[in-house]
């Protein structure tokens, strides 16, 4: 049984793509489709890692970030953020809510596995 | 020698001397109105002499800021060297009168030796009264009446004379000087009229010019053309005139200050003015009806056009750094896929490809949407996009579109509530234009909806329109926010309501087409928790003569 892995985008093509190529490499993956959907699954599924896009309705990455942060049974889940804002504010922002990885689309998928690999070494 | 003290009520009393009195006021009275202090100095000199019947009398003024009395006229003295004669201020007979403030009477050689003085026969002066002249309570002058040695020898009464004449002689100083002031306070006034980095022209009421100033004259383009006395109609190029006249109508009108903008020529270029009316109330200046103003907006306008193409640049840059980055955030995921794919070959990987085409294909048109959005948009900002007219179906447009916009939704699980009236159309209209705005409203509504939410469409005629009403459940807009959403990159920028991205040119684009078909697009009235977009178009001609 591979490692499990939760993607939080609304944006549906993302969410399929990365899930289809982290299948491929060998991991389980729980989707959600916004912010809240990613609170609950994230306390349903109990992951082994998140990935969060930032831009999501309801409540944002960042803000779904520091809610699991501050959840004493989810914060250990290392978060990984997807952005479509290079912005250098934005990336900081991401480190201080508690990501390990700020990644900023359009990315390089086996860089995303490479990241993912040494996270959960 | 006599002082004044002891000769002041002497002239009262005979016929002769109240005629003299008389005959003097009336030939000084009209010297009150003099303009310069030279011109009266000289008559009045002219007047005490012939009336006073005396041989010389001349006039000494203060210098301003200076000790010396100057000589401004004497009737015994050639006028060319009046100017170089001086006199202290604080010496002589004169100096005496000067600083006293009261007349000097000299009869006898014992009065003059008083001044270490001969009776000066070259001159005739054996004789003399010298009286001080006040302008505004102050000695600014003296006034000299002299006789020769065998002349006439000068009496209390004389010294009456000349203190009357001098008192209408003073009030002439005053009001030349006064005159004087009132000429260096208008051309400072002048001055600061032409100045005015605004055009000012003034009106009577039959709209005929009273003044004008350099700036208005310059934006004419010349400041030395006369403008006075000529009609407004023909001060002004047809352009500005009309809407000119409109304001000068209400202003007076409503007594307010009107104002408005307007591309107009004057002097031959074609600038943006801004023209101010205001109803005129000026003091003392009855003949003037309203004052019009005239400022040139053209930079003003220029900046604020070069603002606009900023904020598109800026606009543009946004989109092309965030937009475009989830599609190809997508296309470039399905790159390693494609590899493990090729790498095996079994029904799994058929399944696989299909769903890699589907993805790429998707985003491909994402992205090729907002390339064509980016174009569309420049050509309706410099008016060069072309509709292609026909009779389109309109009703067919829209069921077409409809079923697409389902497949979008399906991943939402939306219900669709449709309710059209196939019988209405065609409308007047370029049929790629109109699917193309169609469905913008239709994904719109896809987009800002729930998941699980309903989308209500349906068609009906409002008189010579065809209404297209899409209601989405994504909660309602407030009236006074419904304008903005068709804003060029509007945006919900509150990430929590921002269901999907987009580039922001959708609505905007969606607008301006309805509007080039002569139709249009608003957000109107629903329930509390829904939003409701209507499209009005104008129905084709040959259907509007049915209905």
């Amino acid at each position: 049984m591979g490692k499990k892995i939760l993607i939080a985008d609304d944006e549906e093509d993302v969410k399929v793509v990365v899930q289809l190529f982290l299948e491929s490499k060998g991991y389980d993956i729980v989707t959600a489709y916004d912010g809240l959907d990613a609170m609950d699954r994230a306390r349903e599924e109990n992951p082994d890692l998140i990935i969060l896009d930032v831009m999501m309705p309801i409540i944002d990455g960042f803000e779904v970030c520091k809610k699991l942060k501050e959840d004493p049974g989810l914060k250990d889940i290392p978060v990984v953020m997807l952005s479509a804002s290079s912005h250098a504010e934005s990336k900081q922002r991401g480190i201080e809510v508690g990501a390990v990885e700020y990644i900023v689309k359009p990315f390089d998928p086996e860089k995303l596995q490479a990241v993912i690999e040494s996270i959960l070494k | 020698m006599s002082e004044s003290n002891g000769i002041s009520s002497s002239a009262e009393g005979s016929g002769v001397d109240q005629e003299r009195y008389l005959r003097l006021f009336e030939a000084l009275s009209p010297l009150v109105a003099a303009q310069s202090v030279d011109d009266l100095a000289k008559a009045a000199c002219s007047v005490v002499s012939e009336l006073l019947e005396v041989q010389a009398c001349s006039m000494f003024l203060a210098e301003p800021g200076g000790d010396d009395l100057v000589l401004k006229a004497a009737t015994h003295i050639e006028p060319d060297s009046w100017s170089e004669i001086r006199i202290s201020r604080d010496k002589g007979i004169c100096g005496k009168a000067f600083f006293s403030g009261k007349p000097v009477l000299l009869t006898s050689e014992a009065d003059f030796a008083e001044f270490d003085m001969e009776p000066r026969s070259e001159l005739g002066q054996a004789s003399c009264v010298v009286c001080p002249l006040f302008v505004r309570g102050e000695v600014r002058g003296i006034i000299n009446i002299a006789n020769p040695l065998n002349g006439r020898v000068f009496t209390a009464r004389d010294v009456g004379l000349i203190e009357a004449a001098s008192r209408v002689i003073s009030g002439g100083i005053l009001n030349a000087v006064q005159f004087g002031e009132t000429v260096q306070i208008h051309a400072q006034l002048e001055s600061l009229f032409d100045n005015l980095h605004i055009g000012v022209l003034a009106l009577d009421r039959d709209l005929r010019v009273t003044h004008s100033n350099w700036r208005l004259r310059s934006l004419r383009g010349d400041p030395d053309s006369l403008v006075k006395g000529r009609l407004l109609s023909e001060v002004l190029d047809p352009s500005l005139y009309c809407l000119t006249r409109r304001l000068i109508r209400d202003s007076l009108k409503s007594r307010t200050v009107e104002q408005d903008r307007i591309d107009g020529r004057m002097g031959d270029k074609s600038r943006m003015l801004e023209i101010t009316v205001s109803p005129a109330g000026l003091g003392g200046d009855a003949s003037t009806e309203c004052l019009i103003m005239f400022e040139d907006v053209s930079l003003d306008e220029e900046v604020k056009r070069l603002r606009e193409a900023d904020s598109l640049k800026d606009g543009f840059l946004r989109l092309i750094s965030h937009e475009l980055r989830t599609p190809l955030a997508v296309i470039r995921g399905t790159l390693p896929l494609m590899q493990t794919c090729c790498a095996k070959d079994n029904e799994k990987s058929e399944q696989m490809l299909n769903k890699i085409e589907s993805l790429v294909k998707n985003n491909v048109s994402k992205l090729t949407g907002i390339v064509n959005s980016i174009i569309d948009t420049v050509e309706i900002e410099n008016g060069s996009l072309k509709l292609l007219i026909k009779d389109a179906d309109i009703s067919e447009i829209v069921r077409s579109r409809i079923e697409f916009a389902k497949l979008d939704s399906e991943a939402k699980d939306l219900a669709w509530e449709i309710n059209l009236d196939d019988s209405l159309g065609p409308v007047a209209g370029d049929e790629t234009r109109l699917s193309q705005i169609v469905f913008e409203l239709l994904s719109n509504a896809v987009k800002f909806s729930p998941r699980g939410a309903t989308i209500s469409v349906s068609t009906r005629r409002d008189c010579c329109d065809y209404v297209l009403r899409i209601a989405n459940g994504g909660g309602g807009i407030a009236p006074e926010r419904r304008d903005t959403v068709f804003d060029k990159f509007f945006q919900i920028d509150n990430s929590s309501t921002r269901a999907e991205g987009g580039c922001g040119l959708g609505l905007y684009l969606t607008q301006n087409i309805a509007r080039l078909h002569g139709g249009s697009v608003a957000i109107v009235d629903g329930n509390s928790d829904e939003t409701v977009f209507e499209l009005r178009l104008p129905f084709a001609m040959a259907e509007e003569a049915l209905g």
